[in-house]
């Protein structure tokens, strides 16, 4: 015991040296998770001053019906806190779209109007950049569909019913009908959200979409910040722990001192984020759906229930660490196990958007009972279950850390 | 050129050193599995958000005909159809499901009045949890999905009421009539603004497998930083002291090509694998200009840290950043003067645009001169 204390004193000091540079790097990380918190947010706004997709509009479309609908979509219709239609040149629109500050932009040729006039379709294009612009460009490209979809079902009802007039001897208003026709499209159109009837049940137990990504991001920062740790625990070689396993320090209390310091390394930095979100929800006034009516004392409750959690990836992490014996092969793990655990457990997607086989395996990852620990805790439900799975995969990967530093010093002697 | 050997000679050592650690080996080929791993994934049923449908009447012709069209057209969107109106209710209650749509039975005679402007009578019942951006957009979906319902609605209507005063013409005459001025294709083609992409690529394309490129790319920024921090290390254990230090910058950019080529070597392996590798000479040579670029960044942040453990605290930070502000995910339009001190952002947005690759050339240069100052300042200072 004695020795277990003089070691655990020893990798306090050790820590207690790291602590500064460790405590500045949470601050730095804090700002970079509320950027993407900002981010996220600003996405999922749908007021005014939500950031909204700009798509430019190359060709002459004045006087025409397409004109004076994009005119209606820009003024009158919902999606004008989402979308913004800029009319300009092609080559400002291409140089824009190549600069990022355009998301596409749409040629409409030469002879577009005439060609409806007829009856004709001469399709828009719909120019875009590929690959790399993700989510957004699907959606973007599942809206144009639907656009297309609208503006084809309008044209095909205003030609038929321009067909009928010619058959039927009433050409005299055939512009005046056209008119009224496309007027009324207009109409359903922009008032197509009085087509249902909206029931919003309201959360009523179950986790908002706030609540969900804060614990996502929370477990996401604990297995990110475990690669700052890197430097302190990636062993070279392993005659320190070989020479203390001689001398009678087993190698379960060599990893049981490690832990309990880097556990403590870890708290802190947790606490300084919680002290740090603490104050910005004071000065905005922002707070959780689940946490309408507590003050934000909440957070520290939730600082303390979420200790459990530090713990596994504390312990997950000395394992990683003591898996790799260079700096780029323990940076290397310790990146794509956050990545993948973090993939699967849905800290960047909500585990929902997920197909069912890995939405089964979820729950049983240790990164996935700890989103849904946290989920739990939120929502005030019981998490018995989950704290029994922590706890098993807390001593789980402690010991496994034993047997591997064992190992290595078996090898090492 | 004495140099260049020299660095050619550090660079076959690191290797052997790297290589002969079975970990690093086994990393190097995670990473094609992973992305194999999430090929697969992606292929199954999955959606952005789930939505049940439920009609009131199974039987019903126009109910039946639009659900069947959103079960054909899916895209991010997962559906489950749900017969029991309650059980759908509950799906949505208990967060299983974000949203249920209901459809009313006898939908067409609800169409039709509603058209004709009694707009109390509602087509459809929709119960969300919480409403958002996604239930919105999905709403649009829908109401794409009904509309050419309703447009041959309010073309029976406008021609009965306000053209015949209410004599309805016989369906026929009316069918054919829409059917023969029924305009062919669609109102929109998609073209990429580099003419080299095909438009049609995009189609198989999986919201789960978008942000691969942008995280493989983080890897080889990662395995950069990871070097960085393996020659200070080495430094620090003295494995240079003999080197003058103005010339030891060739061993640190032989410490970051030596971890870059092999995992860039990873990477392009699992673009392979996962099906959006474009062309070889566009990937080869676009990968080639993203290590040379990482390796000049990894260069001045090691500067600007100094230490070991700056630059292992710094890791999650550089990491985080890319990952929202490069087009990983989403792209950002905001904070642009970050985005473009970040090497990833040039490297994703230059796969399908020429015009970045340019910048990439650029920031290289750039970052090359501003790393040979940063080591003069250093080396005055010391």
């Amino acid at each position: 015991m004695t020795r277990f204390r003089i070691y655990l004193l020893a990798q306090m000091k050790r820590v207690k040296k790291a602590l500064p540079a460790v405590l500045i790097m949470t601050l730095l990380l804090t700002g970079c998770i509320a950027l993407i918190s900002k981010v996220m947010l600003i996405a999922d706004s749908s007021s005014e001053k939500k950031q909204k997709v700009q798509i430019g509009l190359v060709g002459d479309i004045s006087g025409s019906y397409l004109g004076f609908g994009i005119s209606a979509l820009q003024h009158l219709d919902s999606s004008r806190f989402a979308i913004e239609f800029i009319e300009m040149e092609e080559d400002e629109a291409r140089d824009r779209l190549n600069h990022g500050t355009l998301s596409a932009f749409v040629i409409v040729p030469e002879g577009f109007v005439e060609a409806a006039v007829r009856g004709e379709n001469m399709p828009l294009t719909y120019v875009s950049t590929a690959g790399s612009l993700g989510l957004s460009s699907m959606i973007m490209n599942e809206l144009v569909n639907t656009i297309s979809s609208l503006l084809t079902e309008s044209q095909n009802a205003i030609y038929g019913m321009q067909r009928f007039l010619v058959h039927n001897g009433m050409s005299d208003i055939y512009w005046q009908a056209t008119d009224e026709l496309y007027f009324r499209f207009l109409d359903f159109i922009l008032g197509r959200t009085t087509v249902y009837e909206l029931e919003i049940t309201g959360l009523s137990g179950n986790l908002s979409m706030i609540g969900y990504y804060l614990c996502g991001f929370t477990v996401l920062f604990l297995l990110l910040w475990g690669i700052a740790g890197s430097p302190l625990y990636i062993k070279r070689d392993h005659a320190l722990p070989a020479l203390l396993s001689s001398k009678g320090q087993n190698t379960f209390s060599q990893i049981a001192g490690e832990f309990v310091a880097y556990f403590v390394l870890m708290a802190t930095s947790f606490l300084l984020v919680i002290v740090l979100v603490a104050a910005a929800m004071g000065i905005t006034g922002f707070t959780l759906p689940e946490w309408e009516r507590e003050g934000i004392g909440i957070l520290f409750v939730f600082y303390v229930k979420m200790l459990p959690v530090a713990a596994v990836i504390c312990a997950l992490q000395l394992l990683l660490f003591e898996l790799t014996s260079d700096m780029v092969s323990g940076i290397l793990l310790q990146f794509l196990c956050a990545l993948s655990l973090g993939y699967l457990s849905g800290c960047f997607y909500p585990i929902s958007f997920f197909p069912e086989s890995i939405q089964v395996v979820q729950p049983l990852l240790p990164t996935g009972v700890a989103v849904n620990y946290g989920g739990n805790l939120l929502m005030e439900e019981s998490t018995v279950v989950e704290i029994v799975l922590l706890l098993g995969y807390l001593v789980l990967f402690l010991l496994l850390t034993a047997v591997v530093r064992k190992r290595k010093i078996t090898v090492n002697r | 050129m004495n140099g260049f050997r020299k660095m050619l000679l550090w660079y076959f050592m690191l290797s052997k050193r790297l290589l002969k650690k079975y970990t690093f080996l086994l990393l190097l080929c995670a990473i094609p599995l992973l992305v194999v791993g999430m090929q697969v994934v992606s292929k199954q049923d999955s959606g952005m958000l789930t939505i049940v449908l439920c009609q009131e009447n199974p039987e019903d012709s126009l109910s039946s005909k639009i659900v069947e069209d959103l079960l054909r057209n899916r895209g991010i969107i997962n559906y489950q159809v749900i017969d029991d109106g309650e059980e759908a209710y509950r799906e949505v209650v208990s967060g299983r499901a974000d949203a249920a749509w209901f459809f009313p039975d006898e939908m067409q005679k609800q169409l039709d009045m509603y058209t004709a402007g009694n707009y109390d009578a509602k087509l459809l019942h929709i119960v969300e949890r919480e409403d958002n951006v996604a239930l919105q957009l999905s709403r649009e979906k829908l109401y794409g999905s009904m509309y050419s319902h309703v447009s041959y609605s309010i073309y029976r209507n406008y021609i009965t009421y306000e053209l015949l005063d209410g004599v309805a013409p016989s369906e026929d005459i009316l069918l054919e009539n829409f059917e023969a001025a029924r305009v062919e294709g669609d109102l929109f083609e998609f073209a990429y603004a580099n003419e080299k992409d095909d438009a049609s690529e995009a189609v198989g394309e999986s919201y789960l497998t978008t942000p691969l490129r942008g995280m493989l790319a983080l890897v080889i920024v990662l395995c950069g930083l990871a070097a960085a921090m393996y020659y200070l290390q080495d430094e620090r254990n003295g494995v240079f002291a003999r080197v003058p230090l103005d010339g030891r910058k060739k061993y640190f950019y032989a410490y970051e090509f030596t971890a870059m080529i092999y995992a860039g070597i990873a990477v392009l392996v699992a673009l392979w694998c996962s099906g959006i590798f474009t062309r070889a000479v566009v990937e080869l040579r676009n990968m080639a200009l993203f290590i040379l670029v990482s390796s000049a960044f990894c260069s001045i942040v090691t500067k600007l840290c100094g230490k070991i453990q700056r630059l292992g605290t710094s890791i999650p930070i550089l990491m985080l950043l890319m990952f929202v502000l490069c087009p990983v995910f989403f792209a950002v339009k905001s904070l642009k003067w970050i985005q473009y001190l970040l090497p990833p952002f040039y490297y994703l947005n230059s796969i399908h645009n020429d015009f970045y690759l340019f910048r990439m050339l650029v920031y290289c240069l750039i970052a090359v001169i501003v790393d040979f100052i940063l080591e003069k300042l250093i080396q005055k200072k010391l």
